[in-house]
């Protein structure tokens, strides 16, 4: 499970990354770009807590 | 800005009024995390706009942001990071056993008070945010004293109330909310600066950061400089982050530092004012009057943007607000921990109304450092100099006073002229904070020797028992 919540985390920060450069290199519509980011906030909001919690 | 971490410091098992042991230190990997989720804070999406609304040239912002930044990490690594390990102790107890602890009163509640307009000028920055779906609210401009209209007046309101709720009650769930939300900030920062490119079809960040022609340039290479190296002026060479930095275990964990100083101020606000620069350019904006960071973030990059000014604006607030509480709680002993927050929650959110404080940021962070910094510079004389001028260490402890003269009068004189050429004269603040500095350490060692020096039975030269 920690696992998969790392992938998740990783992929969320990728993602935030990532679509605004295929934004910027017109690869990705603007909608699609903040479709994206929102989606990888939530993503990531969903899966660091747990992954950042003191052990 | 940043705002150093109360829970490192002021949690009654935090070591508060003794040295931390050497099992209670740590590595060098805790503060790089912290300083880079603490520098990238929601005022940074005031800052770089400010730069633009203030004319700055190219070459001066990305030149004076790398050497002030510089000077600032060299700072905190080699004054502060060198004091805090040696002492291992808080600023506010070492100061009380320099000052004494009536006048530390008095520096705890310009503390306190400083806090507030700070973090004012955070919940300023969230507001805009939340006013991003209300059409109602009237967003501030650069321009901008007062508040906008009632409309605005109570997303301050209820912003500030909200985030002096999660002060009161819950702080630890905000600093880990905190160290949760960094490194997906700082990638929206990056993201707004990538986008505003994208937008603008092109990768000539130097020649979108020109000002537009005719336009006049309020701050030039050595104002960037100096505000860079100055902004965090009451933490690293006013030793507030003493609090933090004696948990370290060498001094080299001041270069951490860094981590803020590039990632928060120099990347993040670089791509703050690509916004501006956008706004301007593309859409008539005028530079002067700026436009407020919700709608310039959201225009950008969505819903994620405007989560991304709250949090960053919420994440930062609440430990300013408790920060100042246990500075006012300091000040007004009869107080609770809660009460003294609700106090300092409430000045702030009055402070957060007025935009003011958030729209004349660059101008505030200077006072505040030209306020709180010279503080510093008397633990600096007493742990470097006084032994080696044969002058008493730490005299109020050693004295038993609870009120050293010697400190406020070195602390207020500075300080009181810094402030009348600044007003009177219109002299940039940030520049003021290093001559105050300066001045106050040197002021200090003079009045010492001239008040007391050896010749006081109740001091001796000798250094403090650690």
């Amino acid at each position: 499970m920690k696992s998969l919540s790392k992938v998740i985390a990783a992929l969320a920060l990728i993602v935030t990354l990532a679509s605004p450069i295929m934004f910027a290199t017109d690869t990705l519509s603007e909608t699609a770009m903040k479709t994206a980011m929102l989606i990888a906030a939530v993503a990531w909001f969903s899966v660091a807590p747990k992954l950042m919690s003191p052990r | 800005m940043q705002t150093t971490s109360p829970a490192k410091a002021t949690s009654s098992d935090e070591y508060e009024r003794e040295r931390v042991p050497e099992h209670a230190t740590k590595g060098p990997g805790s503060f790089w995390g912290m300083y880079a989720g603490e520098h990238t804070a929601g005022t940074e999406f005031m800052i770089g706009p400010l730069f633009v609304a203030w004319g700055v040239g190219a070459w001066d912002l990305i030149t004076g942001l790398l050497l002030g930044n510089f000077l600032a990490v060299l700072s905190w690594r080699f004054v502060t990071a060198t004091v805090a390990t040696g002492t291992r102790e808080t600023l506010y107890f070492k100061l009380e056993k320099i000052c004494g602890a009536k006048l530390a009163v008095l520096y705890n509640l310009a503390n306190g008070v400083l806090f507030c307009f700070l973090a004012g000028a955070m919940i300023t920055v969230s507001a805009t945010a939340i006013g991003v779906p209300f059409p109602s609210i009237t967003m501030p401009t650069f321009a901008d004293l007062y508040p906008t209209g009632m409309a605005w007046t109570i997303a301050c309101i209820v912003t500030g109330l909200l985030i002096t709720l999660v002060a009161v009650r819950g702080y630890a769930f905000v600093a880990r909310m905190s160290n949760v939300a960094a490194p997906w900030m700082f990638l929206i920062f990056v993201a707004c600066g990538v986008v505003t490119l994208g937008k603008l079809n092109t990768t000539d960040v130097i020649a979108l950061l020109e000002p537009a022609p005719g336009m006049e340039q309020k701050i030039g290479f050595w104002g960037i400089v100096f505000f860079s190296w100055f902004c965090n002026a009451a933490m690293h060479l006013g030793m507030a982050d003493m609090s933090v930095l004696r948990f370290a275990k060498k001094p080299s964990s001041g270069w951490a530092a860094a981590a803020g100083m590039y990632l928060g101020h120099y990347v993040a606000w670089i791509c703050a004012a690509l916004l501006l620069v956008y706004w301007v350019r593309e859409l008539g904006a005028d530079p002067i009057e700026g436009v407020a960071p919700g709608p310039m973030v959201f225009d950008a990059v969505g819903w994620a943007g405007i989560i991304c000014v709250i949090i960053a604006g919420w994440t930062t607030a609440n430990p300013t607000i408790y920060r100042a509480g246990l500075a006012f709680q300091g000040a007004l002993r009869k107080l609770s921990r809660a009460q003294a927050t609700i106090l300092a929650g409430l000045v702030s959110t009055a402070a957060g109304i007025f935009p003011a404080f958030a729209m004349n940021l660059l101008g505030f962070v200077g006072i505040y450092g030209t306020i709180l910094a010279p503080i510093g510079a008397i633990i600096f004389a007493d742990y470097f100099l006084s032994s080696r001028l044969g002058l008493p260490s730490e005299p109020a402890r050693q004295a038993g006073i609870t009120f050293n003269w010697n400190v406020l009068i070195a602390w207020v004189v500075p300080v009181s002229i810094a402030l009348y050429i600044h007003f009177s004269q219109g002299i940039p603040a940030h520049f003021l904070p290093l001559p105050c500095w300066l001045a106050c350490g040197i002021l200090y060692l003079a009045l010492t020797r001239l008040n007391s020096g050896t010749h006081n039975p109740n001091v001796s030269a000798s250094p403090p028992s650690l």
